[in-house]
């Protein structure tokens, strides 16, 4: 059996207290295995981006423990999760993703730069990952020269700079038509496949669902394997 | 560094334009500091140049030289007196001269001294004592050595003998003449000192002479008529161009850094420190003022050939340095308010903006 990457033990998370308080997550509990990616879907409120940011120590949870590599990253504070998420774990945002004065090379060079690595590395990694991606045609445009799916697929090379034990994905797809968007999920599948992490990937569209390897369902904050 | 060029390159007209505010800004600033150095400068070299420790005046002419006078026997008193290593009269007044046979007369400063001593600016006059030294601001109304001035009322004429720079006085044309020579133009001044120059311990001469009071070389130029208030001026013009670049570059830098909170909330999520997006900030404002400061005083500094002899213009370069300074720290400290909004920026936002 291959080893759990990502572990999530009885985690809540609620927002708020007395009569406002909402319970965005429930007592989850899963496990995602390396070279698995997994799709997260439920209704609007349901709880998806707050799990997802905790998974990705963008947010703290109320109660229980998420591990990361056999490390504990529920705990962590300050810079230590900045380091965290900069060095293990990749994102992909909705939308407004890619930094708008920087071109596709550009965008994975300041990862690299960020983390620390030689600009000849930097360069080896970044050219590569966007070939892997179909984007080598478009490293030198900036984000408003690109369509939508070019620029998702820039932000999984971009995911990917770091080498990440996790790729975590909000609703990558929203803004593209169904065509494109599968088009975008497919490539990250291959890519977590291929490079062995654990993906996570949110949506609302269930057609997607055949690309991922397993779903979890979520409906009011309560996780549930499928 | 990276990102604070890429941001650069890719809005290279936004970023020109606010250069170019700061470019007008810090010429500004460094124009006025020149007028304000050349105005001072013009007043009272004839005064900076003297090197003596302090002056002798008249009680109750608070260092104006005009108002002051001496008589004779107090240039005997304060030789006697206790401490004093040397001591030299002067004489000091505004004149009309004409120039030759030309129409028209000119406002001069005229300054008695006695030829060969430490007053005497030299170039001529300890050879040719009947003669007049001028000074370059009276060189520039076209008088030159062998014109001969006559002096109004008096009918005294004059030859020029010298020419000497760096010895203004009062702004407008200056020139030194022999004691006696001056007493010839100035009858009223026989026997009479304006001012009594002293090396030496000048402090105890007021208590020790009758009738006088004493001051430093900053006493007598403060002491001149409009010195204090022109300088004040200036300096307040200078004191507001400051704030005003200071709330350039802040309103500049806020607003762009509000149009980027979602790229700042990525970049977060992503890893980027506040420590990492800030240091990009500060470095943009540092390059955008440098390069603004450094044009600035090119400009100021062409500025001075262009102006030579019209306006009283002098760019000094410790001003500059002090002023460039400021104008740099004003500059990083208006970006101060974008810095608070950047470590405010919340990482979750990349997710939760987006929804
Ligand atoms: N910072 C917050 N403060 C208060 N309530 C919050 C906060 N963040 C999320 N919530 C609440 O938690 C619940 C889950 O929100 P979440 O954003 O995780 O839903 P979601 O499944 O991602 O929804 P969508 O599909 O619309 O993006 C919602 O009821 C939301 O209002
Ligand atoms: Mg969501």
């Amino acid at each position: 059996m291959a080893a759990s990457i990502l572990t999530v033990d009885r985690l809540s998370r609620h927002f708020g207290t007395g009569d406002s308080r909402v319970d965005a997550v429930k007592q989850a509990s899963f496990e995602i295995q390396a070279g698995e990616i997994v799709a997260l879907v439920g209704p609007s409120g349901s709880g998806k981006s707050t799990l997802l940011s905790i998974a990705g120590a963008l947010l703290r949870p109320s109660e229980g423990v998420v591990k990361l590599g056999g490390r504990d990253i529920s705990s962590l504070k300050g810079t230590s999760r900045t380091r965290m998420r900069l060095e293990s774990i990749g994102f992909i945002f909705q939308g407004s993703n890619l930094v708008s004065f920087l071109t596709a090379l550009e965008q994975l060079q300041f990862m690299g730069k960020m983390l620390g690595l030689s600009a000849t590395e930097t360069d080896v990694r970044a050219k590569q990952l966007l070939e892997e991606l179909g984007m080598e045609k478009r490293m030198r445009h900036y984000p408003e020269q690109m369509s939508g799916g070019e620029r998702q697929r820039v932000a999984i090379a971009r995911a990917l700079m770091n080498e990440p034990e996790l790729v975590l994905a909000d609703e990558p797809t929203a803004s593209l038509d169904s065509q494109r968007g599968r088009q975008v999920v497919e490539l990250l599948a291959d890519e977590v496949h291929r490079r062995e992490v654990a993906g996570i990937i949110v949506t609302h569209d269930e057609r997607l669902i055949d690309v991922c390897d397993r779903v979890l369902r979520i409906s009011d904050g309560e996780v549930r394997e499928e | 560094m990276f990102l604070a060029l890429r941001e650069f390159k890719h809005a290279k007209l936004r970023y020109a334009l606010v250069s170019a505010i700061i470019v007008l800004v810090a010429s500004l600033v460094f124009i006025l500091s020149a007028l304000a150095n050349g105005l001072a400068t013009g007043q009272s070299e004839a005064i900076d140049a003297i090197d003596a420790d302090g002056f002798v005046v008249a009680t109750g002419s608070e260092y104006l030289l005009d108002r002051s006078r001496l008589p004779a026997e107090t240039l005997d008193q304060v030789r006697e007196a206790n401490g004093v290593e040397e001591a030299q009269p002067l004489l000091a007044s505004a004149n009309n001269v004409r120039i030759g046979d030309q129409d028209g007369v000119l406002g001069v400063s005229i300054l008695g001294v006695d030829p060969g001593s430490f007053l005497d600016p030299g170039n001529g006059l300890e050879e040719n004592p009947d003669g007049a030294v001028i000074d370059q601001s009276m060189a520039n109304e076209g008088v030159g050595v062998g014109d001969v001035l006559r002096f109004e009322p008096s009918g005294v004429e004059i030859e020029v003998v010298g020419i000497v720079d760096g010895h203004e006085y009062r702004l407008i044309p200056t020139l030194f003449v022999s004691l006696d020579t001056y007493v010839q133009i100035v009858p009223d001044a026989k026997d009479t000192y304006s001012a009594i120059a002293v090396r030496g311990d000048y402090a105890s001469l007021a208590d020790s002479v009758e009738g006088v009071m004493v001051g430093s070389r900053d006493d007598l130029v403060t002491g001149l008529p409009g010195y204090q208030e022109q300088a004040g001026t200036l300096l307040m013009i200078q004191g507001f161009l400051v704030v005003i670049a200071a709330g350039i570059i802040a309103a500049f830098f806020f607003i762009i850094t509000l149009q980027k909170m979602s790229e700042l909330g990525v970049m977060k999520a992503l890893g980027a420190t506040t420590f990492t997006l800030a240091t990009a900030l500060v470095i943009q404002s540092v390059i955008l003022s440098v390069i603004g400061i450094l044009v600035g005083i090119v400009v100021s500094w062409l500025l001075q050939s262009v102006l030579e002899g019209t306006v009283p213009y002098r760019v000094q370069s410790s001003q500059m340095i002090l002023y460039g300074t400021i104008l740099l720290v004003v500059a990083v400290a208006g970006t101060l308010l974008s810095l608070f909004r950047i470590a405010r920026v919340d990482p979750l936002d990349a997710i939760n903006r987006a929804n």
